[in-house]
């Protein structure tokens, strides 16, 4: 088993040689990836809760350290956002320079745009800061190479793959599209082929979430070929993460406007509501009470500038979209701005103090409650947005309901995405109520059965009866 | 028990169909009825066979956006000599052409009076002008009593499985009161009001419609459903259930449909529940879901009362089978009806009574049209489906689908979205929508749709393709 292991690690080393073989290197490669893998780790967890356990692992970048550890960039997709902090277990660092010792980590916390996480030891270690250098920019036909360490199976080694820029893309961010660099694993550094400078680093999202879809999930951006996918944040994207990096957990959240439905202007729609300007959103739905509410956007107005500027040039109405979020990203939460909108046929412009973005369910402490078998959390804005039901909807989420427990049998179980609003005869109106139920029924080694009503995903509530006795 | 002697038995069987319709003991005790082979299945087999016909259907079925004709066979039954036919909904109910094979062989056309796709029936009618100029002949069938149908009896299902018509298969009643969840037939919500009788008798595809009937030759059920993964599992509607439906759909005052009322409960078993509020096993009904505005709604019922009584009738859900009988009783009150409920409301030491007025009891969706001039399918809005989604009450029209290539996929019209004005007129209905699409038709131009999507509502050019 593990001669086999090997064996197709080295195929994948091979394979990726034959693909540098076209390109012609100034740039001393070996050399680069001997200093560059000094600072690239291994970072693994387990994902476990009381029903599953699965191991990930991934590759970070060690950016900087000191006396009380090294912090770790690590892709934002590694650790999901909606993963719940209490099933992430054992995460740790492995590094190069100790032979791949293992190192206990914990998540710092994310860049706005969550593309990106900090992960940081939980004491100091002997490894290289990574050094970008002065980070290059990117063009057309340049010849670049990333550098990767193997995971688990593959020995933590090191590998390489060479490549050409076929495409810059202007997106939700500047990603440039690369032929396959042949790399699993995100968070690579990436090196311009002749002068050996660091051009960008790529990033697993790329490919599905970042280059195919929009923020809705909805419409497609079609790319060509699957190589489309692949590619690297280039220099101006990820500049910004070796400054003013976080040595201490913190907490961001997105800037939010608190619109939905935004579509993209079409050709059409500028012909008739004539507008000079090539690109602009409209305004499918504003959200009762949110920031763009509160400022006085309508459905059907269309955005036309933010702050006086038109946001994007594209002629294509999806990337629009992606754009006008692009600008809003490059603001925080309480910014200002002004948004000039067409609504009928008047122009004006609104302004609009800029929110944070509703916490996401990852973010809420889930707790197990072992004699019902479920783990709950808080309500988010997005339970009760989802169901369609009122804001002001009281109770807790079920996120977790254990095999075989009394939760999961009989002919009313509960299930996961069930919102709890009443457990026996008490409402619920917050996990603290609910647990206070939980300690309830915990301390009543008696009772044989409990009562909780509940709001399932399609919006109708049930009557589920659990047997405590199963 | 009550055995018949054997010189006895010799005689029924010689007396052949009067000894075996009028066996006081047919239903009561099956031992009444002969036990040697083949008779008394060839008796009812004669009463039954020429009274079953195949349906040779045309009907609509819309993709992206355009209607294509489709093809599919069914069976049913005649039940009375104006040639009245009974089939099931998902068979007829969506015809544009009916073809009928009589057991004569000889064909016939026959037009949709009615159908009901909650209890899954149709009523169609033989052309009989053409019947009389042709000089066709046809035998009806009689209707049984469901209500006797007893476990284990004997039955038979006729129909053309596959399109093999007049086909007979033989079983026994393997339940008579088999329950399932609501669902439905291709979003025309089924099985609300009815349990089934489930027989062995084999049933395929091509049996729907056709009869299942006790060894008298009286229809007892209307083959319905099958389970495709398991061997044998037919399900058929009661007859007694179709009676009512037929009376209704003949009644050319009610325009082939059946009126109920509606008050927007989803009710559930009190089984499990009794101990945990004290109330006896054989009362009420638990309400676990009251849907946002319907009658309930505005009445009070919240999730969690019990219904104890329905204008002073008792009303009993402990089991899932005991569920349809009163989703019937409620829905069998005449539209704009005052009920009183009797509700227990749990920590309230007396029941109390609430009033309700019942609303007609909407489908989700209407009947799928084309406005070909865009390239568009459409449905009329129901109220029903706006509760169904949880979209606050508006006007439009449904879209259903764009054809590739029309105006309508152009301006990225699509599927769910709810068209609200054309060139800024409301719609309301796709009589509207029609209308509009015809003047455009004539005068072809850039108009702006404004459209619900979503949560949004958003705005989009229909413009000439060139």
């Amino acid at each position: 088993m593990q001669l086999k292991t090997i064996s197709s690690a080295a195929a994948m080393l091979l394979c990726l040689a034959c693909a540098a073989s076209s390109l012609r290197a100034d740039a001393d490669i070996t050399a680069v990836a001997n200093e560059v893998t000094k600072s690239l780790v291994a970072v693994e967890y387990t994902a476990r809760n009381e029903n599953n356990s699965r191991e990930e692992s991934g590759q970070g970048i060690l950016i900087h350290k000191d006396s009380s550890g090294a912090v770790i960039l690590v892709s934002g997709s590694f650790i999901s956002e909606n993963m719940p902090k209490e099933w992430i277990k054992d995460l740790k660092v492995r590094l190069p320079l100790k032979n791949f010792t293992s190192v206990d980590a914990k998540l710092l916390g994310r860049t706005q745009d969550r593309l990106f996480a900090f992960l940081k030891t939980e004491k100091p270690v002997e490894a290289p800061v990574f050094n970008p250098g002065d980070l290059a920019p990117s063009s057309l036909g340049e010849e670049v190479f990333a550098i990767a360490i193997l995971g688990k199976s593959g020995g933590y080694q090191t590998y390489t793959g060479a490549t050409r820029v076929k495409a810059i893309l202007d997106l939700t961010h500047v990603m440039v599209n690369t032929q396959a660099f042949g790399l699993t694993r995100g968070t690579s550094p990436v090196f311009d082929l002749q002068s050996g400078k660091c051009v960008g680093i790529t990033l697993p999202a790329l490919g599905e979430n970042m280059v195919l879809r929009d923020s809705s999930g909805f419409r497609r951006i079609e790319l060509v070929d699957d190589d489309q996918g692949n590619g690297y944040l280039p220099a101006e994207e990820v500049a910004p993460l070796f400054k003013n990096i976080p040595t201490a957990p913190f907490e961001t959240h997105r800037p939010w406007l608190g619109l939905d439905e935004i579509t993209g202007i079409s050709e059409d729609i500028r012909t008739v509501k004539k507008i000079d300007q090539i690109s602009g959103v409209m305004v499918g739905a504003v959200i009762a009470g949110e920031a763009a509410d509160k400022a006085g956007l309508a459905p059907q107005d269309i955005i036309l500038t933010v702050d006086g500027k038109p946001f994007s040039t594209s002629p294509v109405p999806e990337i629009m979209v992606m754009h006008f979020q692009r600008a809003l990203e490059k603001h925080k939460a309480g910014d200002t701005l002004t948004l000039g909108i067409l609504r009928g046929d008047k122009k004006m412009d609104l302004p609009v103090t800029l929110a944070a973005a509703p916490k996401t369910s990852g973010e809420m402490p889930h707790v197990y409650s072992a004699k019902v078998g479920v783990t709950t959390r808080d309500l988010v804005f997005a339970d009760a947005y989802a169901r369609r039901l009122p804001q002001d909807t009281k109770g807790v989420m079920i996120a977790l309901v254990k095999n075989g427990a009394p939760s999961s049998l009989g002919s009313t179980p509960l299930k996961v995405g069930d919102l709890v609003t009443k457990v026996n005869d008490d409402a619920v109106d917050n996990q603290q109520q609910f647990l206070a139920e939980m300690k309830k029924i915990e301390d009543a080694p008696d009772m044989k059965e409990a009562v909780f009503v509940v709001i399932h995903p399609d919006g109708n509530t049930q009557v589920c009866h659990i047997d405590l006795t199963k | 028990m009550k055995l018949i002697p054997a010189p006895a038995k010799l005689a029924l069987v010689l007396s052949g169909i009067v000894t075996l319709a009028g066996c006081s003991l047919g239903h009561e005790d099956p031992k009444c009825i002969d036990v040697r082979p083949s008779y008394p299945v060839r008796y009812a087999t004669d009463r039954i066979s020429p009274a079953v016909v195949r349906l040779d259907i045309v009907s609509e079925n819309f993709q992206q956006g355009q209607a294509r004709s489709e093809r599919s066979i069914g069976s049913g039954v005649i039940i009375d000599d104006q040639g009245h036919v009974l089939t099931n909904f998902h068979v007829a109910g969506r015809a544009k052409r009916i073809d009928i094979t009589l057991s004569s062989l000889e064909h016939v056309r026959a037009n949709l009076l009615g159908s009901d796709h909650w209890t899954d029936l149709a009523l169609v009618q033989l052309d009989m002008d053409e019947v009389h100029r042709r000089h066709l002949t046809f035998s009806h069938a009689d209707l049984g009593d469901s209500s006797k149908v007893m476990l284990a009896q004997p039955v038979m299902a006729v129909g053309t499985p596959y399109g093999l018509s007049r086909t007979v298969t033989a079983g026994i009643v393997s339940n008579t009161d088999r329950t399932f969840d609501e669902s439905d037939i291709d979003g025309y919500e089924t099985g609300w009001f009815n349990n089934w009788i489930q027989t062995d008798a084999a049933i395929n595809p091509g049996n729907s419609g056709g009869p299942l009937v006790d060894l008298r030759g009286d229809v007892v059920g209307i083959n319905t459903r099958g389970m495709t993964t398991g061997n044998n599992l037919g399900f058929a509607i009661p007859i007694d259930v179709a009676k009512d439906v037929i009376r209704v759909l003949m009644n050319p005052a009610n325009h082939g449909k059946v009126a109920r009322s509606y008050i927007g409960v989803q009710l559930q078993p009190l089984q499990d529940f009794e101990k945990f509020y004290d109330i006896a096993i054989d009362k009420g009904v638990l309400v676990a879901s009251v849907e946002n505005d319907s009658p309930a709604a505005i009445a009070g019922i919240k999730a969690e009362d019990i219904v104890l009584a329905i204008d002073g009738v008792p009303v009993n859900v402990r089991f899932p089978e005991q569920l349809a009988p009163v989703r019937r009783m409620i829905s069998d009150y005449p539209i704009g009806s005052d009920l009183t409920l009797t509700v227990q409301r749990p920590g309230k030491p007396e029941p109390m009574t609430v009033k309700i007025k019942t609303e007609k009891l909407e489908s989700v969706i209407t009947e799928e049209q084309a406005i070909s001039a865009w390239g568009l399918s459409v449905r009329d809005l129901t109220r029903a489906y706006l509760r169904d989604n949880r979209i606050p009450y508006t006007h439009g029209v449904l879209v259903t689908g764009s054809r590739p290539g029309s105006p309508a996929q152009a301006a990225e019209i699509d599927r769910d979205d709810i068209i609200l004005k054309v060139d800024g007129k409301p719609v309301t209905s796709v009589e509207d929508l029609q209308a509009a699409a015809e003047a455009w038709s004539k005068n072809p131009r850039p108009i702006g749709i404004d459209i619900r999507r979503g949560r949004g509502q958003i705005f989009q050019v229909l413009k000439p393709r060139d």
